[in-house]
């Protein structure tokens, strides 16, 4: 095992950085993914989704900047 | 906009409840419409000049100051940077406030972001038809000019997370997501692409040298319409077709993979633009494989988009604002599957250098990003004025004249595109070039770049009719306080 590691590893060289933060950001990119379709948070996203929609009126004396 | 007495924020808040209005500033937002569409007017006005110049070269009217090599990059600064920037400021200012239920952070930073903006843009009018260019694409201004960018570009930042942090909502709306990127993106992309050493006021020289040079360039170039050109404007879509159709977004889930997607995969891509060149071989291969995967959440969010308006189908025939957004979309549909296309190498050893490419960004700016920007417009100034908008007519004109006109600039480029590769590429028996003299290919494409010059009349031709819309919109009677229908589930 060791024996591979240091093979892969010396193949590898300079690019394990590039390896590792390759892995980190499809990791990352996959646990969104997750987080975005987990059936509990399905009510969360659509009240967010409602936001536009759901706006507080202007008042009248605050159109002018520094009014 | 049914409160008929509506409670300002500061007093609610100092009783520690919720607001159930907010002083919004919309002099900002006012300001960047109108210098969206007299900065768009401008640069699309000089984009028309330019392409009479080139089937028809004596309109240079023997001035250096008139020549394509320096109208050129003015036409690109002045849309890209005025007419795109000015529309993506107005509808940032625009919605975030709404979104985040509060008013701008400083109004102070506001107007300093406004007015430093429209300074860089008059600079840059004077010195580009001077000569004086830096000479990278989209790049061109001259180090002072970088500064003054960088300084009110971090004005604009720090103006924006300060809203952010001011916010009376918890939840952060993806529109708010895709603008943040343009922000901190488009910040990183300026400065690391500018780094240079000043000679004198007017000329520098860039810190990378060759290829390196190259590379931080296109990493820049592409990434400028990435994220200055689609995910801000992506932002505005997801803000603005929910108003105009009046329902939410069609999956806020997807919205969310389609943003992080995107800011994932855009900012790799910018080698695809050196091809062919001195660029290593693996360098180019990782430009072309991460253009090819962004088929996936450009399409992810065109369809999201789209499919907000089901069960609304019926008013893209009547309602103007809905088809400008299916038009806007559609493009950005297209185009965003024609440039990973022209990414591919062998595609690419075809498209390079010719029309096709001109042919392609061209359905996507004006495609995309002026539809996009004409359907925010649109919105934003019967919304901020408090007026009756004065003719749908006028904006169904506008749509036609716009489409018509898209189609007769882009169609053309096409064609000319390949055949001018096909020509370049074309060998004798004896392997030797049937067409060596480069006049050979200008001959044949004067015809379309004719076709191209009367697209961009008819283009320019709708702009005029929605300023004229715009104006009488303003100088009309006021919109009664009508009550808004319940939003669509």
């Amino acid at each position: 095992m060791s024996l591979l590691f240091r093979q892969v590893s010396g193949e590898l060289g300079a690019v394990w950085p590039a390896v590792l933060a390759t892995v980190a950001f499809v990791a990352t990119f996959v646990g969104i993914a997750v987080w975005a379709w987990r059936p509990a948070n399905r009510q969360r996203f659509e009240e967010a989704a409602r936001l536009p929609l759901d706006e507080l009126p202007a008042t009248e004396d605050g159109e002018r900047s520094g009014a | 906009m049914t409160a008929t007495h509506p409670e300002p924020a500061g007093n609610a808040e100092a009783q520690g409840r919720a607001p159930s209005s907010v002083a919004y500033d919309d002099w900002i937002v006012k300001a960047f419409v109108v210098a969206t569409l007299l900065w768009g007017f401008v640069g699309m006005l000089v984009g028309i000049y330019i392409a009479l110049e080139l089937p028809f070269w004596p309109a240079n009217l023997d001035s250096p100051y008139l020549t394509f090599g320096r109208l050129r990059p003015l036409h690109t600064n002045a849309v890209i940077f005025a007419f795109a920037g000015n529309v993506l400021f107005a509808g940032i200012y625009h919605s975030m406030q709404r979104l985040l239920k509060t008013r701008m952070f400083s109004d102070a930073l506001s107007q300093i972001h406004f007015w430093g903006w429209q300074l860089i843009i008059v600079a840059a009018a004077i010195t580009l038809p001077l000569g004086l260019s830096q000479g990278k694409e989209y790049a061109e201004l001259i180090w002072p000019l970088d500064i003054a960018v960088a300084v009110i570009w971090v004005v604009f930042a720090v103006n924006f997370f300060g809203t952010i942090a001011i916010r009376k909502v918890k939840h952060l709306y993806v529109a708010i997501w895709f603008y943040m990127s343009m922000v901190l993106t488009i910040a990183m992309l300026h400065i690391v692409n500018n780094l240079a050493l000043p000679a004198t006021l007017t000329r520098s020289y860039p810190i990378y040298a060759g290829m390196t040079d190259a590379l931080v360039q296109w990493w820049y170039g592409h990434n400028a319409v990435g994220f200055l050109l689609t995910t801000p404007f992506l932002g505005l879509m997801y803000y603005y077709v929910p108003k105009t159709a009046n329902r939410p977004i069609f999956s806020y889930r997807l919205s969310i993979i389609h943003f992080w997607a995107l800011v994932f995969l855009y900012i790799w891509t910018g080698p695809h633009h050196l091809l062919w060149s001195g660029l290593p071989d693996w360098v180019q291969t990782l430009g072309v494989v991460f253009s090819v995967m962004l088929w996936a959440p450009s399409w992810a969010g065109m369809l999201n988009g789209l499919l907000t308006l089901r069960g609304a189908w019926t008013r893209l025939r009547n309602d103007p604002m809905i088809k400008l957004w299916v038009v806007a979309l559609t493009f950005y549909g297209m185009s965003t599957f024609e440039g990973p296309l022209m990414s591919i190498r062998d595609v690419n050893s075809l498209s390079h250098f010719t029309d096709w490419t001109v042919g392609h960004t061209h359905s996507g700016a004006l495609g995309w990003v002026g539809m996009a920007a004409f359907a925010s417009v649109y919105y934003i100034v019967p919304d901020i004025w408090k007026k009756k908008l004065y003719s749908r007519d006028l904006i169904n004109l506008h749509f036609w004249l716009g489409t018509a006109g898209i189609v007769l600039y882009v169609v053309p480029l096409w064609v000319a595109g390949i055949t001018q590769g096909l020509m370049w590429k074309d060998l004798d028996a004896s392997g030797n070039l049937v067409h060596g003299a480069f006049m050979d290919t200008v001959r044949v494409l004067l015809p379309l770049y004719w076709l191209r010059l009367l697209g961009g009349l008819l283009y320019l031709g709708g702009l005029v009719v929605m300023i004229y819309n715009l104006v009488k919109t303003v100088r009309g009677e006021a919109a009664e306080p009508a009550a808004v229908p319940a939003p669509a589930k």
